[in-house]
């Protein structure tokens, strides 16, 4: 039977419950992940007079989230991407800073070197600018150290920071399980609580802005993440349970770092890397930073290898023929086995136009065939060699006494640019001078000069010295204009004799001449070896040839324009972070005003409804107030 | 479409934040005055500057390289000048010496005086640069080249190299005079026989000395010829030494012109143009206050302001 009363309760009552949950959708108005929440009325059953259906009131149904799955997903994926390319954004602007930084420039410090060389090439007696060109060498040394810490640094910011987003996602992973497990008491959507779901919906969120996941959710809003698409088979959680995210970092290269699964129980690596700020660091470790740090190993190690080679073809203040001005002995560390009974010494060094690679690499002595193997333990690959032996880059000089079965081990220690050291020490050790000086004896007929082309390191057999052979004292003489004799002052024999064509040269342990003119019958030039001479700035001269020799870097371009390349290919590449980056973001804005549309407060709309609702209360009100006016007119009827 | 608080805020902020960068990104280049502040702002310039800057900085090392060249050769100049007056000052004693009125007691004088002037004539030789080089000992640039004997002879002991110096990329000149060359072989044309033959400075100051300790009259008009071609040789080195500081400042203007136009190309490419900066940040604030005022007004309307 209808009733006025109970249908004005309903109201009063259903109405309530609609002022509240207007008051708590205004209450949420700033609240993260909150969803607008509505009250669903619907009519209560009516009740039959007769041939009449009397409607019996309204009531509240449930509390409906306002939420659009669709729209939420793509805001995820959106943000995800976003995130990815922002972090990668923040990095690449890191690198850029490094190398655009005036006081870190490597081609001022490169230039600063070789004004240094210039400085003893115009007083090479000059002790002071002797002592000034290993200063700044020093300085160019540590220019290069100082470029090497901050990419280190960064290199190390980036794994911590890894560390910590991966941890944050086993946090979030274990958080999501804890709801998992809440949800799963009931079994049907509607009857969760929103604020619980709501929560959910805020955690893979968060977890979507560190590593995209894709999410299932079951008909009682129980969900699964999986890593990357559904399709990765990687769960991070399942039901009631969290995995946990750990980072890796690769046994062969300690740059490289891999995202492992499960670290504890069951490890897997994590194959589907697409979108969140995790990738976007990964992408940019082994991208931009490990691109910059090997084109600025190839620098210093161009740089390194090409001076010493000149400076090892001149002749210092000890008459000697010099050392290594820089050296790069760190790049490995060398490991003598415990039980090695002799007193064999290994010296490394960088090869040229070879680009070094980290090898771990293992050296044995063998005395049945006296000979030294050197064995890269990866592949298995091996070189075997009395004296030196060249593998990935480097080359292995051995000296002293070994014994049988006598072992190194070799691992890779550090980068080149890092690795990068001053060998000389002491001015005298600046080999300023040629090795080579040539001269016309004043008996000749002919008043023909001969010239010194230039020379190289004599060819030899592998690891032998051969420079010294640059300086035998020979004389070269004609017995006609064109048939030349070579004869060792020092012993007086015949080494080898030739025809000599017009404007030809004549080549002999490295060193090349030519003639200005004509020779005649009788003609004897000298060419002889040098000892100290303070004066010779020969070698250095050499030397600034490598400032400008565009054939160092396989045709790339002097030091100057190599580095100009690099400095060109990170400003680009932050242009192209920051446009993927401002691209993205338009997405995400779009995709966050549809996903704020649907779920987020509107004051306004809550003031109207306010209103609304109020008028709906006062009115039920009125029903009973009515109703029992009605009564009392039963009951006053006498 | 449903405006919601949040969306409203968030869209508000953020087109503040972005007008604020511009802002600030404009303010930063007005401070600096440089118009490009990472390689990134535009990667192609930023190459380009760097490389201009690798350039200046060797051009100035080819400036410095010149400005020691000239050092060297003043010193080579000041000594190679005061030789030319000391064999002047030879020629005109032995000439004197060399008239029949003179005893061998005045000869005895005179070839005093004319020791004296051989031996200014190697410390002249033996002159260094600034920097302690021997100017005149080829490549032994730490010995002194012209060693005198007790007896008054001098012998030459550096090497016959003449050291280069770069002054542009691939291109050096020679800076360095052996000792044989200034105070060494000497051509001498014999105008009897009208034969070319070579002579030792040295060798033929000692034989007039010799001449006239030994009051050997015909020994001492011998060597007037010698001593003429050695003073002619000696102007000849002058004059050597004169045009090669010629070139020297020639090169120095052709380099310093280089530096001058890589200067203005710097700038060029480089120096903010200050009355558009200036006339972009008036702009750009004037948006980011327009941005502000409306999200202020915007934000003051509410339906609760009027439900009482």
């Amino acid at each position: 039977m209808a009733d006025l009363l109970s249908t004005g309760i309903s109201g009063v009552r259903t109405y309530q419950r609609a002022l509240a949950t207007v008051g708590n959708n205004i209450a949420n108005v700033d609240t993260d992940g909150y969803s607008r929440q509505r009250l669903e009325i619907a009519e209560n059953v009516s009740s039959s007079q007769g041939s009449l259906n009397i409607g019996n009131g309204a009531r509240a149904v449930r509390v409906q989230r306002s939420y659009d799955n669709f729209v939420e997903s793509n805001l995820r994926s959106g943000q995800a991407q976003l995130s990815k390319n922002e972090s990668a954004l923040g990095y690449v602007t890191q690198l850029e800073n490094i190398v655009a930084d005036k006081q870190l420039s490597l081609s001022t410090s490169l230039n600063g070197f070789f004004a240094a060389v210039h400085e003893v090439s115009v007083s090479p007696s000059s002790v002071a600018a002797r002592q000034n060109l290993l200063n700044v060498a020093e300085t160019t040394v540590s220019q290069f150290g100082s470029i090497g810490m901050q990419l280190q640094r960064i290199e190390e910011d980036s794994y911590v920071d890894l560390g910590i987003k991966a941890n944050e996602i086993t946090q979030y992973a274990q958080q999501l399980a804890t709801i998992n497990s809440a949800l799963s008491r009931t079994a049907s959507l509607d009857k969760q609580p929103n604020e619980l779901l709501d929560r959910r919906d805020m955690l893979i969120q968060d977890m979507s802005k560190l590593l995209r996941v894709s999410v299932v959710e079951a008909a009682n809003g129980v969900i699964d993440v999986h890593i990357g698409d559904v399709a990765s088979g990687q769960y991070l959680v399942r039901g009631d349970v969290g995995s946990t995210l750990g980072l890796q970092r690769s046994i062969n290269n300690s740059d490289e770092v891999s995202l492992v699964l499960d670290f504890h129980m069951n490890p897997q690596t994590v194959t589907q890397l697409v979108g969140g700020s995790i990738v976007g660091i990964m992408e940019f470790r082994q991208g931009a930073l490990t691109t910059l740090r090997d084109e600025l190993d190839t620098v210093a190690q161009v740089f390194v290898v090409e001076v010493n080679e000149v400076h090892s073809l001149g002749i210092n203040a000890h008459g000697e023929f010099g050392d290594e001005l820089f050296s790069l002995g760190d790049i490995y560390s060398v490991n003598p086995s415990l039980n090695n009974q002799g007193t064999g010494v290994v010296k490394l060094s960088a090869l040229a136009d070879v680009a070094i690679e980290r090898l771990s690499m293992s050296l044995t002595y063998s005395e049945t065939d006296s000979q030294w193997t050197l064995t890269n333990l990866a592949t298995q690959d091996s070189v075997s060699g009395n004296a030196e032996l060249t593998m990935g880059g480097i080359k292995v000089a051995l000296t002293g006494v070994p014994v049988d079965g006598d072992t190194f081990t070799l691992e890779p220690n550090k980068r080149s640019i890092d690795a990068l050291q001053i060998a000389a020490t002491d001015h005298s050790n600046v080999a300023a001078g040629g090795a080579v000086s040539v001269a016309r004896s004043s008996s000749n007929t002919s008043a023909t000069n001969m010239v010194l082309n230039g020379y190289s390191r004599p060819t030899g057999s592998i690891g032998e010295d051969t420079r010294e052979k640059l300086r035998q004292n020979i004389n070269v003489v004609f017995s006609s204009p064109s048939n030349y004799t070579l004869v060792d002052v020092a012993t007086g024999t015949d080494i080898a004799s030739g025809v000599l064509s017009a404007g030809g040269t004549i080549q002999h342990n490295g060193w090349e001449v030519s003639f200005d003119s004509v020779v005649q019958a009788n003609d004897t030039f000298a060419v002889r070896g040098n000892g100290y001479l303070a004066g010779d700035n020969r070698n250095l001269l050499q030397m600034i040839e490598l400032q400008g020799d565009k054939n160092l870097f396989n045709g790339r371009g002097d030091f100057t324009e190599v580095y100009t390349d690099i400095i060109g290919d990170l400003g680009n590449g932050v242009v192209q972070a920051s446009v993927s980056r401002d691209a993205q973001q338009i997405i995400v804005d779009q995709a966050q005003q549809k996903s704020d549309e649907t779920s987020a407060v509107s004051l306004d709309e809550e003031a109207a409804n306010l209103l609304r609702f109020q008028q709906a209360y006062q009115a039920s009100a009125q029903i009973i107030s009515t109703a029992s006016k009605l009564f009392d007119t039963i009951l006053g009827i006498r | 479409m449903r405006v919601t608080q949040a969306g409203f805020y968030n869209q508000a902020t953020q087109q503040m934040g972005k007008q604020q960068a511009k802002v600030f990104e404009t303010q930063e280049q007005l401070a600096s005055g440089k118009k490009i502040l990472r390689p990134s702002d535009d990667p192609a310039l930023a190459t380009a500057i760097n490389s201009l800057k690798s350039k200046m900085d060797i051009n100035q090392r080819y400036l410095s390289n010149l400005n020691g060249m000239e050092d060297t050769l003043k010193m080579q100049e000041i000594s190679v000048s005061g030789s030319v007056d000391i064999v002047s000052r030879i020629k005109e004693l032995s000439v004197q010496a060399a008239n029949d009125t003179y005893s061998a007691a005045d000869r005895k004088g005179i070839a005093i005086e004319i020791k004296e002037l051989i031996s200014s004539l190697a410390d002249l030789g033996n002159m260094r640069s600034i920097d302690g080089a021997y100017l005149f000992s080829g490549y032994s640039q730490d010995k002194a080249p012209f060693l005198e004997s007790s007896l008054g002879v001098v012998t030459y002991t550096g090497t016959t190299d003449s050291q280069q110096v770069m002054f542009d990329e691939g291109r050096s000149m020679q800076i360095g005079m052996p000792g044989s060359d200034v105070f060494g072989s000497v051509q001498h044309l014999d105008t009897s026989t009208g034969a070319t033959s070579s002579v030792d400075m040295f060798t033929t100051l000692g034989s007039i000395y010799q001449a006239l300790v030994t009051n050997d009259s015909d020994a001492i008009r011998d060597n007037l010829d010698k001593i003429s071609s050695v003073h002619e040789h000696l102007i000849a080195q002058q004059s050597n030494i004169g045009s090669r500081m010629k070139r020297v400042e020639t090169l120095t203007h052709a380099i310093e012109d280089r530096d001058y136009t890589y200067k203005a190309l710097q700038s060029s490419m480089e120096d903010l143009d200050y009355v558009e900066a200036a006339s972009r940040l008036k702009n750009q604030s004037l948006a980011l206050q327009a941005g502000q005022q409306t999200f202020a007004q915007l934000s003051g309307l509410s339906l609760f302001k009027y439900i009482r």
